[in-house]
C-alpha cells in the first residue's frame, strides 16, 4: 500500500517535472518540437476543463443534497445555491444565443450583488487607513506625512489648489514606492523559483497529497 | 517515404554552445543564464546538505512563530479557525503563492487536528476543491487523526471574486471564527476578509507574496509575512535541514542581486548603459 502510494507521488512528480521543463524551454528556445509540445500540452486544458467541470457539477450537487437531507447548520442557503445552480445551467442549455434571460439574471441580480460587495471595499479602506494612520511613532508619522502628499496630488482638488501636488505624489509612487516594491518582487521570484525546486526534487508535496 | 515534420541532424559536443546560441529566443540569453546560475546555487547548497552540512537560520519569522498562539487563543475561546490560500488561479502566475499558502495551512491543519479545533479552508476556483481537501485530509492523517477530518472543513463559495468574498464573509460571520489564516496569492478580496477577521477580534496570520495586497494585510492582520517569507516559512515547517539550504540558497541570490543593484546604480551613474545592454540581450 505504502509502495503504491510512493509510485503514485513519484509517477506525478516526474509528470510534473516534465511538463514544467517543456514550458521553461519554450520560453527560452524557438525549436519547433518544443513549441508544439507546449502548445498541445496547453490545448489539453480545454477538454481536462470541461470534464472537470461536469464532475465539479455533479460532486457539488450530491454534496449538498446531503447537506439539506441532513439539514446541517444553515441548510436552507444550500437549497437557494442548489436551485440557482440549477437554473442556471438549464437556461445555458435550453436558451438560444442572445440567451436574454439569462443575460437579465446575469445584470439584474448577480451584477448588483457584486457590486454591493465591492462597496463595502470602500468602507473597509477607510477604516483600514483610520488605523494604519495613527502617528505613535516616527515610523508611523512618516507614514502619515507620505500619505497626505499621496491623497492631496490624488484628490482633484489637491493640484488644482496646489499645482506641485501632483508631482510630489507621483514622486513618493514612482521613487520609494517603486523601489520598494521591486525589491519585494525581486526576492519572490527567488522564492517562487525555490518553491518549483522543490516540487521537482519531491520536497514539497503538499498539493500532491 | 513520408517526410519527418521535424529534422535532425548530428551535432558534435564542441558545437553545443553554438548550436544552443542559435536556438535561443532574442532577449532571452541572459535571464537563461540567470536561470542557470540560480540552478547551481540551489542544487549545490541542496547537495551540500544532503551530505551532512548543517544550514542554520538565525533570523526568526514571527508570524510563522506566532501560530501555535493563534490556534491556542482560538481553542481557548472555543471558536473555529479559518484558513484560505487566497483568490487566485492555481495555473495563474499566482499559481506558486496559492502553494506555498497551502504548504503553511497543511501545517496550521496539522496542529488543529491533534487538538482536535474545527479548522476550515476556503477555497477560490473549483480545482482547488480537491487540493485543498487533499491537503487537509493528508494533515489529519500525519497528526495521526485521519477520523477527526471532516469533507466539510473545504469550503467553496463560487468562482467569481465577489462570490467567494462574500461567502468567506459570511461564514466567519456566521460562525464567530477565533483564528484566520490567510496565507497564499490574494487580489482585492483580501481587505474584506481581513477586516471582517478584525470585526470579529480573531487572531489574524496572514502572508502573501502579492506586493499590492500587502499594506491592506498589515494594517488589519496581527502578522504578516512579506514577500519571500511565506515560501522561507514553508521550508521550515520540517524543521529538515535540507530544507532550510533552500532558503540558505535564496540568501546567496539576494546578495548576488543586490551586488549587481549596486555594481548597475554605479556604471548607470558614470554614464555608461553597458549592464542595460547586457540584460537586454
Amino acid at each position: 500500500m505504502l509502495m503504491a502510494t510512493n509510485l503514485k507521488s513519484l509517477t506525478l512528480r516526474i509528470i510534473i517535472t516534465a511538463i514544467a521543463l517543456i514550458f521553461v524551454l519554450d520560453f527560452f528556445f524557438k525549436a519547433k518540437l518544443i513549441q508544439d509540445t507546449a502548445f498541445s500540452l496547453q490545448r489539453f486544458v480545454i477538454p481536462i476543463g470541461g470534464f472537470a467541470l461536469g464532475l465539479g457539477g455533479i460532486t457539488m450537487g450530491l454534496y449538498y443534497a446531503r447537506r439539506i437531507m441532513r439539514k446541517d447548520k444553515f441548510w436552507q442557503y444550500d437549497i437557494a445555491g442548489v436551485l440557482s445552480m440549477l437554473f442556471m445551467g438549464l437556461l445555458g442549455f435550453l436558451e438560444a444565443s442572445p440567451q436574454p434571460i439569462l443575460q437579465w439574471y446575469t445584470y439584474n441580480i448577480v451584477t448588483p450583488i457584486e457590486q454591493a460587495i465591492w462597496s463595502a471595499l470602500a468602507f473597509y479602506l477607510a477604516s483600514a487607513s483610520i488605523r494604519a494612520l495613527r502617528a505613535k511613532s516616527v515610523e508611523t508619522a512618516l507614514l502619515l506625512a507620505g500619505a497626505i502628499f499621496v491623497m492631496i496630488g490624488n484628490a482633484p482638488v489637491g493640484p488644482a489648489l496646489w499645482p506641485a501636488s501632483a508631482d510630489i505624489a507621483r514622486w513618493f509612487m514612482d521613487v520609494p514606492n517603486m523601489a520598494e516594491a521591486r525589491g519585494i518582487n525581486l526576492i519572490v521570484a527567488f522564492g517562487t523559483f525555490l518553491l518549483a525546486a522543490r516540487v521537482f526534487l519531491g520536497r514539497e508535496r503538499t498539493i500532491l497529497g | 517515404m513520408q517526410r519527418l515534420k521535424y529534422q535532425t541532424r548530428a551535432v558534435l559536443v564542441w558545437d553545443l554552445p553554438r548550436e544552443i546560441g542559435r536556438m535561443i529566443k532574442d532577449g532571452t540569453i541572459t535571464p537563461f543564464l540567470f536561470l542557470i546560475v540560480i540552478f547551481v546555487f540551489v542544487f549545490a547548497t541542496y547537495y551540500a546538505a544532503k551530505k551532512g552540512k548543517k544550514f542554520s537560520i538565525k533570523k526568526k519569522i514571527a508570524a510563522f512563530d506566532a501560530i501555535p498562539e493563534a490556534i491556542g487563543r482560538a481553542t481557548e475561546m472555543g471558536r473555529p479557525m479559518h484558513s484560505t490560500s487566497g483568490g487566485s488561479r492555481t495555473e495563474s502566475w499566482r499559481g506558486p503563492h496559492v502553494v506555498a499558502g497551502l504548504t503553511l495551512i497543511a501545517y496550521v491543519a496539522e496542529m488543529a487536528a491533534r487538538i482536535d479545533i474545527p479548522f476550515y479552508l476556503s477555497v477560490n476556483y473549483p480545482d482547488q476543491i480537491v487540493v485543498g481537501d487533499e491537503t487537509l485530509r493528508s494533515a489529519y492523517l500525519k497528526a495521526g487523526h485521519p477520523e477527526r477530518y471532516k469533507r466539510e472543513y473545504v469550503l467553496y463559495h463560487g468562482d467569481t471574486d465577489s462570490s467567494y468574498s462574500g461567502g468567506m464573509m459570511g461564514f466567519m460571520m456566521r460562525n464567530n471564527v477565533g483564528a484566520n489564516f490567510m496565507l497564499g496569492g490574494f487580489g482585492s478580496e483580501s481587505l474584506l476578509l481581513a477586516e471582517t477577521g478584525n470585526r470579529l477580534g480573531a487572531m489574524q496570520i496572514a502572508g502573501t507574496p502579492t506586493t499590492w495586497q500587502l499594506p491592506f494585510l498589515v494594517t488589519t492582520c496581527d502578522y504578516v509575512m512579506m514577500g519571500d517569507e511565506v515560501y522561507a516559512a514553508g521550508c521550515l515547517v520540517t524543521g529538515d535541514p535540507i530544507e532550510t539550504s533552500f532558503v540558505i540558497s535564496q540568501d546567496y541570490l539576494k546578495i548576488i542581486s543586490i551586488a549587481l543593484i549596486i555594481l548597475g546604480t554605479i556604471i548607470s551613474t558614470l554614464g555608461s548603459n553597458f549592464l542595460v545592454q547586457l540584460m537586454k540581450m
